[in-house]
């Protein structure tokens, strides 16, 4: 009964459009008094455990670099560079895109930070060049979503507090798939383009790539710093995403001179804002999934797919399947506190590490970042370009193919993930 | 009740801002002390970890102000406009309850523990735990202030 009062109220509650962490907080309320034998107080107790944690810290220690990076006047110069390198490609605008989404996904953790970094610069500029507006959208959703595979990233910092996966780990794994994904998602772009008609203006010039290069310099250095500082051992994640904000700080009150001190009042309080989301979810998620574990949810779900098959790749496929419906549906760390938990007790089945489980996993999320009605990357993209989630949905389908395929790589070929995963730590 | 919502959430806005730099400081200082000065800090981390806390749950009363904690919106948006207003109206009716669970237990937490300290700062622990109750009443207050003007009618509320 119990389980069932937790796992209809939260249905209920989400077809009535209850913010999903309050929604998952009131059906664990509900399930604990139908149970009756569990004092309410254990229910703030887990909300507060839930959140106690230096790994977790990350979130949004992130969140404030990836903020003062863009106000700083760096997204402007990662775009001038992404511009030199691929923009006389045909279609360059769209191959600039998702080329200086893969840049500043190397510094925030968010895929729609990624999103509205680049998308606010490049989404106008493409339109104007004649680019349909609903492809200009749809190129900046695909894009923005390598901000959670490319390191650092958020979802992966929740992966491994759940799992105990070592963080660092879970980013050098991140790097060749989301580079991956990038160069495929470029490809598309450009074919697309190509077939359209879109041209480019612009010409490549290797003495133009040098000279935007040299003033991005030190913009490219936060993910060096990140990346660097976590794969040579110098740092943890959490102190890794610390530095980048003294960096970031550096950069943009310093050097750049694009933040005052009276901007930082906002920028701190809405990067603050916005991982207390985030953080909040994963507060009430954990009395949500708590119960769930009681209730002995996951080894019931658990048990049910294996009884499917034994085999690790069906199974791999299964998982995909299921993340896949998941993350079309709810938002992404409300999708991973529920499912994590279930997906990692199957590991000892499935044949592969858990840091390329957790790649896994943060890819299926992410691409569920590209499908409607909880796509967070076309909402976002949508609102920067003035179409409709519809219209954004249709014309992102072809770059949604290509995900599919690269998630296939990413599953079933482990040196993708484990080859740079395995030097961090040795 | 209209204006005591909004100047509880300016000086929530204002504390956030204050967590949120001092946290990023604090583990810069610990990263600095180790590698530059070849010392550890003992306090660093527990107080980190204590502002997350706090952020986290005085931050959510700020999401909620603004409407910005996201909902599943499928099936919502294809309601009716008085099916939308009733939807409203239980949710702010459930979500009161949460918060009278978070404001009642989270005090008793707090008086719980209020005779352990913490390990390295040798802080009484009811003042991280604190923050459970404060947030739950501080949401407590924004949702009675979104249902008046859900059942008034007319300006939209806040999901």
């Amino acid at each position: 009964m119990t389980a069932e009062v937790l796992l209809v109220g939260l249905v209920l509650l989400f077809i009535v459009n209850a913010p999903i962490a309050l929604a998952m907080g009131i059906s664990a309320v509900a399930a604990i008094l139908v149970q009756g034998d569990l004092p309410l107080m254990t229910v703030v107790q887990r909300m507060y455990a839930g959140t106690d944690s230096f790994h977790l810290l990350a979130v949004p220690l992130f969140m404030f670099a990836g903020v003062l990076m863009e106000a700083g006047g760096i997204s402007r110069r990662i775009i001038d560079f992404a511009n030199a390198l691929v923009g006389w490609l045909p279609g360059g605008l769209a191959a600039v895109a998702i080329v200086s989404s893969m840049f500043f996904a190397g510094i925030s953790g968010s895929a729609a930070a990624d999103a509205v970094a680049v998308g606010t610069v490049l989404i106008p500029a493409m339109k104007k060049s004649g680019y349909d507006s609903d492809f200009a959208a749809a190129v900046q959703a695909s894009g923005g979503s390598i901000g959670v595979i490319i390191p650092p990233s958020i979802p992966m910092i929740i992966f491994g507090f759940l799992t105990g996966a070592s963080i660092g780990q879970l980013f050098a794994g991140g790097l060749i798939p989301g580079v991956l994904i990038g160069i495929s998602l470029t490809v598309v772009a450009v074919v697309i383009s190509k077939r359209r008609g879109y041209v480019s203006a612009t010409r490549f010039s290797l003495h133009e790539v040098w000279f935007t290069f040299r003033r991005a310099l030190l913009a490219l250095g936060a993910p060096i710093i990140i990346l660097g500082g976590i794969l040579g051992g110098i740092f943890t994640a959490t102190e890794s995403a610390a530095v980048a904000v003294m960096y970031a700080l550096l950069l943009a009150m310093a050097v750049y001179r694009q933040v005052g001190f009276r901007d930082l009042f906002p920028l701190f309080r809405d990067g603050a804002v916005t991982s207390a989301i985030v953080m909040f979810i994963i507060s009430t998620a954990s009395v949500f999934s708590w119960i769930a574990a009681l209730e002995e949810l996951p080894a019931r779900l658990v048990g049910s797919l294996l009884g499917i098959t034994g085999s690790p790749v069906f199974l791999l496929l299964l998982i995909n399947v299921v993340l896949l419906v998941a993350g079309t549906f709810v938002e992404t760390s409300a999708a991973l506190i529920l499912l994590v938990p279930m997906i990692a007790a199957l590991l000892p089945s499935l044949n592969i590490s858990m840091v390329q489980l957790g790649v896994i996993v943060v890819t299926n999320l992410a691409i569920g970042m590209l499908t409607p009605p909880m796509g967070i990357c076309l909402i976002v993209s949508g609102s920067i370009s003035g179409d409709t989630l519809g219209a954004v949905s249709r014309r992102v389908l072809p770059f949604l193919m290509i995900l599919l395929i690269d998630l296939l790589l990413i599953t079933y070929v482990s040196p993708l993930t484990m080859w740079l995963a395995d030097m961090v730590g040795r | 009740m209209e204006a005591l919502s909004r100047r509880v959430n300016t000086l929530m806005e204002y504390s956030l801002f204050g967590m949120g730099l001092s946290m990023a400081v604090i583990v810069a200082v610990q990263v600095f002390f180790r590698y530059a000065l070849n010392r550890s800090l003992f306090w660093s981390e527990e107080v980190a970890r204590f502002l997350l806390v706090w952020l986290t749950f005085l931050g959510a009363t700020v999401a909620y102000y603004r409407g910005a904690n996201p909902g599943v919106e499928a099936l919502y948006d294809r309601l009716p406009e008085h099916g939308r207003r009733a939807c409203k109206v239980a949710v702010y009716l459930l979500s009161l309850a949460f918060f009278a669970v978070m404001v009642i237990y989270g005090t008793q937490f707090a008086w719980f523990v209020r005779m352990q300290i913490s390990p390295a700062l040798r802080l009484p622990k009811w003042i991280p735990h604190g923050v459970v109750p404060i947030s739950g009443s501080v949401m407590f207050l924004h949702a009675l202030n979104f249902l008046t003007r859900a059942l008034v009618g007319g300006r939209e509320g806040a999901p």
